[in-house]
């Protein structure tokens, strides 16, 4: 059952295609996700009612524009998510919630991404002064030559190393499992295999932390239609429920956090497990967050799939979470090389595998799936379970 | 030609910090009546809420937290100076109390957690930059 409430399923699933380099507009990309999410659940997109996206700062359209164009119906509830939420994954979270209460019946929940020009993690100017300060402090450490998130994540892997020990090799795991599963998935844009020597030799961007380490920005949409479990039962797939959901904050603050490590995900998964009544013996498949290498390592420990620090050894190599492997990860081949859908499409993606209609990729026959994303103040997650 | 560097823009949880350094002093805010040393600091005490925060002096001493080298400009205004080492810097007033900032004076592979490192400043009109370096005797300058 969920937290609280209705109980709530995934009813549909829906991408527009993905792109590197020139590509459709953001509107295009995220009306085409909509509309297949839509065509998916086998409703009416009159029948929707709720619309819930989430987005870092006006680059993707916003509730209304979709209303208007995938003409939904009158919109009970909806909201327009910034982006310190749990990246898009926000958006769904925030439609279980009003679905579940009876705020709204049914809720689409997108998130629409348009590929940066210029390396990620740049800046050119000076900081946007912020009320509160931004997320990462901008004003208190650009003087100092630090942009971005990169620098932040570099500094965890250099602090990882002194508290827990690891090898870089524990990183290119999840780098080479992402290829792995991108080579099954003919959406994903990095398919082709990568070697440990090749990750090794990967360009340092700030010690420890490589290129291969980083998301592949790329231009597209995902999206979800979210409704009732007893609506969810007359539509065509299998039911796919939401048997647990949160979010998590730790000390709220990206740089000067009291858990600079883990952030909010050790409490998020504390939740999840707590909320669904299960815990990570009960998975058969994991949808972790891979904007960074780092992120995944960080969720694979707090959600208890092994001790702190030693997710390193766990992998096995590799073979704990690749094809054939005891719990499959990221088998889209995850923002790493499937492209940077930024968090919601770790859910589609859990759904498809839980409904058994993931094609050539797909991992078994998997009941239950725990989908974590983002990090440090912004965690969010989700355990599926199927009928 | 180089592009500038974002400048200093001070706010009000931040102003003691940019000016103490234009004077050569490593300035974070603390409690009058928790004694709670906060950095960055907020409206009001992070630990006790209360509205009494005022600059102090730190004696310029901590430990690296974590670190790492930059070698590529995020920013146009940095690029000349790649490699640079970026670091988080525990003051040793208080646990967990820290600074984001540089370690200078030091070959970059040479900065590792846990250094020793003692502030030193750099004057940027009328506010400036504390940096930190090496603070034992034998290390590399």
């Amino acid at each position: 059952m969920s937290a609280r409430g209705r109980p709530v399923a995934i009813a549909g699933i829906g991408y527009s295609s993905v792109h590197r380099g020139p590509s459709p507009s953001v509107e295009s990309l995220t009306t085409d996700a909509c509309l297949a999410a839509i065509g998916d659940a086998g409703i009416s997109a009159r029948d929707v009612d709720g619309i819930f996206e989430y987005q870092i700062g006006h680059e993707s359209p916003k509730c209304h524009y979709v209303q208007r164009v995938v003409r939904t119906g009158d919109l009970a509830a909806y909201a327009d998510i910034m982006g310190t939420g749990a990246s898009g994954l926000a958006a769904a979270l925030a439609a279980v919630d009003a679905v579940a209460s009876g705020a709204c019946e049914t809720a689409l929940a997108f998130r629409g991404m348009e590929q940066q020009a210029g390396n990620t993690g740049s800046a050119v100017g000076a900081p946007v002064i912020q009320a509160g300060g931004s997320p990462m402090h901008d004003e208190l450490v650009a003087p100092f030559g630090m942009f971005g998130i990169i620098p932040a994540m570099a500094m965890r892997m250099a602090r990882r190393q002194f508290e827990y020990g690891g090898k870089p090799e524990d990183y290119g795991h999840i780098a080479l499992n992402a290829r792995r599963w991108a080579a099954l998935n003919p959406r994903a844009v990095q398919r082709q295999a990568l070697t440990m020597a090749e990750y090794l030799d990967a360009r340092m961007l700030c010690d420890p932390l490589r290129l291969l380490d980083c998301d592949y920005p790329v231009s597209g949409a995902c999206a979800v239609i979210i409704t009732t479990a007893e609506r969810a039962r007359d539509l065509p797939h299998r039911l796919v429920g939401v048997a647990g959901h949160a979010q998590a904050t730790g000390g709220g603050d990206w740089v000067f956090g009291d858990d600079f490590l883990y952030g909010g995900a050790p409490k998020c998964a504390e939740r999840l497990w707590g909320r669904s009544g299960l815990g990570p013996a009960d998975m058969e498949l994991a949808q972790l967050y891979d904007g960074f290498t780092y992120m995944t390592l960080t969720w694979i420990e707090a959600l208890g799939f092994c001790k702190f620090g030693e997710a390193g050894a766990w992998l096995d190599q590799g073979r704990m979470i690749g094809p054939g492997g005891r719990l499959p990860l990221n088998t889209t081949g995850g923002q790493l090389a499937e492209g940077r859908l930024h968090g919601l499409s770790f859910l589609a993606e859990a759904v498809l595998q839980l409904r058994g209609g993931a094609a050539a990729r797909q991992a078994g026959d998997p009941r239950a799936a725990v989908v974590a994303v983002s990090s440090g103040p912004q965690c969010g997650g989700m355990v599926l379970l199927r009928d | 030609m180089t592009a500038a560097k974002p400048g200093i823009v001070p706010n009000a949880a931040n102003r003691s910090f940019w000016e103490g350094a234009g004077r050569g002093e490593l300035v974070v805010l603390r409690c009058q009546v928790c004694g709670f040393l906060a950095h960055p600091a907020p409206d009001r005490c992070p630990r006790c809420a209360a509205r009494a925060l005022a600059p102090r002096r730190m004696s310029g001493y901590g430990t690296v937290y974590s670190c790492t080298i930059i070698r590529r400009a995020f920013h146009p205004g940095f690029a000349a100076e790649i490699p640079y080492v970026l670091a988080m810097v525990e003051l040793q007033e208080q646990a967990a109390l820290r600074v984001v900032s540089r370690v200078v004076n030091i070959a970059p592979e040479a900065v590792t957690v846990g250094l020793a490192v003692k502030a030193v400043f750099v004057p940027e009109g009328a506010f400036g930059l504390v940096l930190f370096e090496p603070a034992t005797e034998g290390a590399a300058r």
